[in-house]
């Protein structure tokens, strides 16, 4: 395990099998797939920055020099590990010999990155689009929101350009850098604008000469709509004090006439046609469904029910506006992409805006996605601010822009594809596999917004036959590239060369050492998220099971046909409780769920490293006690007791839960008697321990407190393995049982054991 | 006609925690699981005796009550659900029914089935006690032509609400 976790800090990369077979057929026999999480700019402590051009290898691959290169100090040659290329070193490299290395080929950086010399990017570009549909209450805390957004951005980043579009019934689009009064301009909402024609209307010249239309007074046209914030603070200040609600009339059982699908398109046609391949996000804050125009999720009758996950399976009538929304969505994220651009949402209402629909603009771009009942919340205020925190540096914001990921494998293995929030940059490349997993055929993705957490799954095949046996010793390369915009503007290239041995394919102890459980969960778990797209969910259901069987038949030792002989190592004894977890999660059961928290969940899982990740398919259990510090606890009922205090920790919720006997004390006052301190300390530190959590967390996660056998204590209940239920309630002394019908995790092992020493 | 199957739409509201989303899983998949506080409102089809309906599960939280005025308009008949072990919420729980009632989006043909669930539980209170303190007495006293009947129910027990659906058919 510690291996596992050290690779993750020093390149930020996590195998789900760190020894690989070296045949295609001996790996095909693994069952979990090859393949890793990688987190391209995890902040990783001495991160050596050059500041000077990566050396590029000048064969048939773009890898850059790196410390596997074999290197002849005497002819001044190195040679690439991919392509085998031999390479003279360039003029300036001539002092380079063993005992001075430049960094790039000191073994210890195999993550390295570039500060390179091409004339820095602008500064990032926020445009802010704005629902008026809102009722009173969540318009005043949202325009709050955006006024504390806007002070803090003006401390910390004051050269950043800000722009406002508002939408209802109708698109307008805020004229920030007319003096003399509050100027916009309005457009209708229910077609789409071409980007060129927008770009006329706004009298930012014809579509072509673009950026370089000047206004008199020297500087880009554009900037009439995209303001420096310390200039665009009082402009924006005041369109917002005087901002009201959408004023059309909405019908008496109708909805309210919103034109989202609209205004983002608009929104990304003034950002495309003015900065393109400058760091750039369409921030959207909605507080219900597109009714009108392209996008449409719903009709403005409130007889038309929004589509359920009901009417998405048996394809009702309900589902009319589904697909054609979608395709709007997804059309509208790909000019993002090209454009370099991000695509935010913020979506707070009671119910569902049609995140499913607008899914794309986030996956896509990489984009952010909020969803919680109400702007008056802490989700929202919170998590909206800490988009724009600063790095560990202090300096710049965090967010990075227009990121290209590219993979460079050695000959033996080629890449299948990535599941994450990236685009496919469709590029052909010879190491590009036949075997598709989640968005394949390309060795490149593009992942317009980034930060320190947004994690990619890469997914790779052996492709060496059998016949053809690598050779004692020989190792396999990857070459993980990724170029950027660091929010300052500066081009970045962070460069992950990672070399591994080859297993002896008749060595299966020494492949099973390197399961690392958790990854390979987590990389299961995407794929099988990314499976829902075109499968039914009790098909892949089935699927995790077979696969889970599958394995265990391998790496298990038994007797065939004994179940009561079946024992797993330590290396694989703690995943089936992963794929457990998995099969009952939010990610895969939609019962009970929205179409749009189902979304939600699925994108947050999809941008997350491989801890966290873990925790929302296994949420953590924390246990406090008099009897000591805090213990790590089962996810399981029995782990309640009366004189404890849980702390669940699902990533989207944490919830401190009093059992019974601690709950009676808290509402007795016992804490408030000086004689009790203990039991004032004991109530205050699960409190502290989750403020700890709600701190570091993005989106900032719900926050609960509940006793036992209260009406919260189910967000609890709903995650415990059911060990003991009201049919076997009778048989322990445990403090309390669940009312399920569910297969507990022991009824699961069990069957897992007989299916898998099967003959 | 002997299989004649109504068709309908069905709201199920109630105070957090009554049971709502429990009695629409025995309802779809004949299953008693723990559920999680409901969010957004979820819609299935359920089919119960000669009825299918496409039922809504709406949050029973406070902030989420403002939604049941607005899906009410669309509604045939209302399931509204009553923790009936829990006395301390009576007067909230009647509070929200008579709020319900009284808007004027609910349609006036709406049939309203109070279903006072857990009645399993030890201390639970009967028909009586549920039908003052829910003041359904009051109802039937305002001359209201509206369909109201209570009937007591154990969702995990899978007794006492298909009575109550009987009933809700009669009315739709």
């Amino acid at each position: 395990m510690a291996d596992f976790h050290e690779a993750e800090a020093t390149d930020g990369v996590r195998f789900s099998w760190n020894v690989w077979p070296s045949s295609r057929l001996e790996a095909t026999r693994m069952v979990v797939p090859l393949g890793c999480l990688y987190t391209p700019l995890k902040p990783i402590p001495e991160l050596p920055l050059l500041p000077y051009e990566p050396i590029m290898c000048k064969g048939t691959c773009p890898s850059i020099l790196n410390p596997f290169c074999r290197i002849d100090y005497k002819a001044k040659l190195w040679i690439c590990p991919f392509c085998f290329q031999r390479n003279h070193f360039p003029p300036h490299y001539s002092e380079v010999n063993e005992n001075n290395l430049p960094a790039e080929l000191i073994p210890q950086y195999t993550t390295i990155e570039y500060a390179l010399s091409r004339k820095p990017a602008g500064p990032p570009v926020f445009l802010w689009v704005v629902d008026t549909c809102l009722d009173e209450s969540e318009l005043r805390a949202l325009k709050d929101s955006l006024e504390q957004v806007l002070q803090l951005l003006s401390a910390t980043a004051p050269n950043a350009l800000l722009g406002l579009i508002t939408f209802g019934t109708t698109i307008q689009i805020h004229e920030l850098g007319y003096e003399h009064c509050a100027k916009s301009y309005t457009f209708s909402g229910k077609k789409e604008l071409e980007a060129a024609k927008l770009h006329e209307l706004l009298g930012l010249g014809a579509r072509g000469r673009g950026t370089q239309h000047v206004s008199p007074d020297g500087r880009a046209a554009y900037h009439r709509f995209l303001l420096p914030v310390a200039e665009a603070e009082f402009a924006i200040s005041s369109i917002l004090g005087d901002l009201r609600m959408d004023p059309w009339p909405i019908e008496p059982a109708s909805r309210a006439q919103r034109c989202t699908g609209a205004a983002l398109s608009a929104a990304v046609a003034l950002l495309e046609t003015t900065v393109p391949n400058q760091g750039a996000r369409v921030q959207l804050f909605t507080g219900g469904p597109c009714t009108i125009g392209p996008g449409q999720m719903v009709g403005l009758p409130m007889a038309e029910p929004m589509r359920s996950h009901h009417d998405i399976e048996k394809e009702t009538s309900n589902v009319k506006h589904t697909k054609k929304a979608y395709k709007h969505y997804a059309a509208v994220a790909k000019r993002a992409v090209a454009a370099g651009h991000v695509c935010d949402i913020f979506a707070c209402a009671l119910d569902q805006v049609g995140l499913m629909e607008m899914r794309a603009l986030p996956e896509k771009t990489g984009g952010h996605v909020v969803m919680s009942e109400s702007y008056t919340g802490n989700i929202f205020k919170q998590s909206f601010k800490a988009v724009f925190a600063l790095d560990s540096t202090g300096q710049s914001l965090r967010m990075a822009f227009g990121a290209s990921l590219e993979v460079l494998t050695s000959a033996e293995f080629k890449v299948c594809g990535a599941i994450g929030n990236c685009a496919s940059l469709a590029k052909k490349s010879p190491n590009v596999a036949e075997t598709e997993i989640g968005t394949g055929n390309t060795n490149a993705w593009a992942i317009s917004g980034l930060d320190e957490d947004t994690t990619l799954a890469l997914y790779f095949e052996v492709t060496n036959q059998a016949n053809a046996p690598v050779q004692q010793g020989q190792q396999r390369y990857l070459q993980l590239l990724t170029s950027y915009q660091h929010s300052s503007g500066q081009y970045r290239l962070r460069v992950t060369t990672l070399s591994h041995t080859w297993a002896d394919t008749t060595q299966l102890a020494e492949i099973a050492r390197g399961f690392d459980q958790e990854a390979a969960a987590v990389l299961m778990a995407r794929i099988a998220s990314h499976k829902t797209i075109t499968e039914e969910s009790f098909d892949i259901l089935r699927w995790i099971d077979r696969m889970l069987i599958r394995l265990v038949a391998k790496f298990a030792d038994y007797v065939k046909d004994d179940p009561a002989s079946f024992r797993l190592s330590s290396y694989f004894s703690i995943y089936p409780q992963f794929m457990f977890h998995l099969r009952r999660s939010q990610f895969l059961q939609v019962f009970g769920n929205s179409p749009d928290e189902t979304a939600y969940n699925r994108l947050i899982l999809t941008r997350e490293n491989c801890t966290n990740s873990l925790i929302m398919i296994q949420p953590t259990l924390l246990a406090y006690s008099f009897n000591g510090p805090p213990v790590p606890v089962l996810l399981d009922v029995t782990s309640i007791s009366p004189d404890r205090i849980l702390l669940l920790d699902t990533f989207f919720q944490v919830i401190v839960f009093h059992g019974e006997t601690i709950s009676a004390w808290r509402k007795q006052g016992y804490h408030e008697d000086p004689e009790h301190q203990n039991f004032r300390e004991l109530l205050q530190a699960p409190k502290e321990d989750a403020a700890a959590m709600l701190q570091e967390r993005f989106p900032v996660p719900m926050y609960v407190e509940c006793d036992q056998y209260g009406s919260q204590a189910r967000f609890l209940l709903a995650k415990l393995n059911p060990s003991v239920t009201h049919t076997s309630q009778g048989q322990g002394a445990a403090s309390d049982f669940l009312f399920t019908d569910d297969v507990s995790l022991q009824v699961f092992m069990e069957h897992l054991k007989r299916l898998a020493v099967q003959t | 006609m002997g299989i004649f199957l109504k068709k309908g739409r069905l709201l199920v509201v109630g105070l957090d925690n009554a049971g709502k989303s429990t009695l629409l899983t025995v309802l779809l998949r004949n299953e008693v699981v723990p559920t999680a506080p409901t969010h957004q409102p979820v819609t299935d089809m359920i089919k119960v005796g000669h009825m299918k309906l496409r039922a809504v599960d709406m949050g029973g939280h406070e902030i989420a009550r403002r939604m049941w005025v607005q899906y009410a308009q669309e509604a045939d008949g209302i399931v509204y659900i009553v923790d009936a072990a829990d006395r301390e919420r009576f007067q909230e729980a009647a509070l929200e029914l008579h709020k319900l009632l009284a808007s004027p989006t609910l349609p006036a043909s709406a049939a309203v089935l109070v279903l006072a669930n857990k009645v399993d539980l030890p201390h639970a209170a009967q028909q009586e006690e549920l039908y003052y303190s829910l003041g359904l007495d009051e109802i039937a006293q305002s001359g209201s032509t509206r369909p109201v009947g209570l009937y007591l129910c154990s969702i995990f027990e899978r007794r006492g609400y298909m009575e109550g659906f009987d009933w809700l058919a009669q009315h739709i």
